[in-house]
């Protein structure tokens, strides 16, 4: 079932001036583009001012993947379709190595980009990082610094000592290793 | 360039966040002054993202339990435990009342309303559904039968503390009412007793907490107010007609109280919202004519006012509707589940830990 017609590209071009060719599907992925693109509002070259080209080619992989599951999902039996637990899988193994700053890039430019399941995977990526993190754990992986007097420090511990202890679980599982 | 958490729009961290639990999130008010700012001390601003409505608990006399109709397909609403499944266990939890944030609900032990008064004693449960925090109020008599009970809790003015609030049955030969109120800090149910000018009936209900004043429609054409900080019960007018016995319903949108009825017209349902003006003194008209729209049907009941755009709730034949007031746009939500009389509580999740634990 080829298409005889060639199919509509379009060009995106990162904040520092990488241009990418893709096809119109792809970007309409992303609903900020199709709203532009429906619109007739966007120029020969669309700018994504906010998003590097390594995110970008990040996000144009994940748009891509959306694309070839959903274009043969009319006909039954769709070898594309993902079952739930499939899903989950393709989702973890595309977040796997990405670091806390590219995935706050990630965050950034699925939110700007109006790309709604890759703005959940991120979402709950950082989440699994965060997940039974003592606070200067958090810091460590998230380079903020600690701008907390010591007094403060003291009065916070106190505030929140429950933050402190970790889960009985999570004692169980970090001394097994 | 955003290569930091910090420097993620407002509403992705807030998506973060709403994904913790309620002690991760003190860990993540541990990182520094700018996380402990977002987390802990401007609750009002995490109530203006969290605000969005998730969706309505109803409850029916008819099979005394609860359920609720998600309205958006919010993705931090996963991690809401609507169900109330965090609860102790017990065979019903009827949901009463729902107030920024927080639920109140009824653990019932299923015997009902069909045993005798003194029987068994019934405990009201305050929970928040984000966090999964609860406390259980001391038990009480089911022979007291009141009228409604409210639920008055603002983060803005008093973080830590909530108030449950018992209407009672009126006597009919003194017109006194009798009020009861639960505070955590007091751990008691307090009994205040107000004179009132005539019999009302405040059957169907729930009351609406606003600006610190718990807000009921009573039959046959008043608002009744309790002032929860100052401990005063008084009656207003309600604006419009009182035609064919039918009451309006109470709720706020946007931040401002709002006053709902509908009556029946030859093209079908006359809809009419009116809007408190709070500028006005308060022994003046303060009700505004807002807004009227025509929808054809033979029958609808409104069942609740969303909080944050200008839609109203329905019921009509065996579903839900919403109905924007604006735009006249109407769309299904889902089939009813339950008989009449029921009690519909818009629901919105908050997910600053309260500090309550049980």
């Amino acid at each position: 079932m080829s298409e005889s017609t060639e199919k509509k590209m379009v060009r995106l071009r990162s904040s520092d001036g990488e241009v990418f060719e893709v096809e119109e599907s792809v970007a309409k992925v992303a609903k900020t583009l199709q709203d532009m693109l429906e619109e007739d509002c966007a120029d020969a070259v669309i700018p994504i001012t906010c998003v590097r080209a390594p995110i970008l080619t990040k996000v144009i992989d994940y748009c891509k993947d959306q694309v070839m599951i959903s274009s043969s999902s009319s006909t039954t039996n769709n070898p594309n379709e993902r079952t739930e637990q499939e899903r989950k899988a393709w989702g973890q193994k595309f977040m796997e190595g990405v670091d806390s700053s590219t995935l706050c890039e990630l965050l950034v430019a699925s939110n700007f980009l109006n790309i709604e399941g890759l703005l959940n995977l991120g979402v709950d990526k950082m989440v699994s990082m965060i997940q039974g993190k003592y606070p200067q754990e958090i810091r460590d992986m998230f380079n903020v610094v600690n701008d907390f007097t010591p007094e403060e420090e003291e009065e916070i511990r106190n505030q929140n000592a429950w933050a402190f202890e970790r889960d009985p679980y999570y004692k169980k599982r970090s001394s097994s290793k | 360039m955003a290569s930091s958490i910090e420097d993620l729009p407002d509403e992705v961290k807030f998506d973060v966040l709403s994904l913790l639990s309620a002690k991760q999130l003190e860990a993540a008010a541990c990182v520094s002054k700018s996380w402990n700012r977002l987390i802990s001390e401007e609750p009002s601003a995490w109530r203006c993202l969290a605000s969005r409505m998730a969706g309505l608990y109803h409850y029916g006399w008819s099979d005394e339990s609860s359920y609720f109709t998600e309205i958006h397909g919010r993705k931090s609403l996963k991690h809401v435990d609507t169900k109330l499944g965090f609860l102790p266990e017990s065979e019903f939890y009827c949901v009463y009342d729902t107030c920024n944030g927080l639920v109140l609900c009824i653990d019932d032990d299923g015997s009902g309303w069909k045993v005798s008064a003194d029987q068994y004693p019934i405990s009201y449960v305050v929970c928040n559904p984000a966090t999964r925090e609860f406390t259980v109020l001391p038990a009480i008599r089911r022979g007291d039968i009141c009228y409604c009970t409210g639920l008055a809790y603002d983060p803005d003015r008093n973080p830590g503390e909530f108030k449950v609030v018992r209407f009672l049955f009126q006597d009919v030969n003194t017109l006194e009412m009798e009020v009861r109120v639960f505070s955590p800090r007091s751990k008691e149910w307090k009994s205040l007793r107000f004179g009132l000018p005539q019999l009302l009936l405040l059957a169907g209900r729930r009351p609406v907490y606003h600006k610190g004043v718990l807000h009921i429609p009573a039959m046959p054409h008043f608002m009744l107010k309790f002032d929860v900080e100052k401990e005063v019960l008084s009656l207003e007018d309600l604006p419009g007609e009182m035609i064919g016995g039918s009451l309006g319903l109470l709720g706020v949108t946007g931040g401002v109280l709002q006053y709902v009825n509908n009556y029946y017209v030859e093209q079908g349902i006359l809809l009419v919202k009116w809007v408190l003006d709070e500028e006005v003194e308060e022994d003046k008209n303060r009700w505004i004519d807002a807004d009227w729209s025509v929808i054809t049907a033979e029958y609808c009941k409104i069942l609740a006012i969303h909080p944050d755009v200008e839609v109203v709730f329905m019921r009509n034949r065996g579903k839900i509707f919403a109905y924007h007031l604006k735009n006249g746009r109407e769309w299904e939500l889902c089939e009813e589940k339950m008989g009449d009389f029921e009690v519909t509580c818009p629901y919105s999740p908050f997910f600053v830990p309260l500090g309550m634990r049980s």
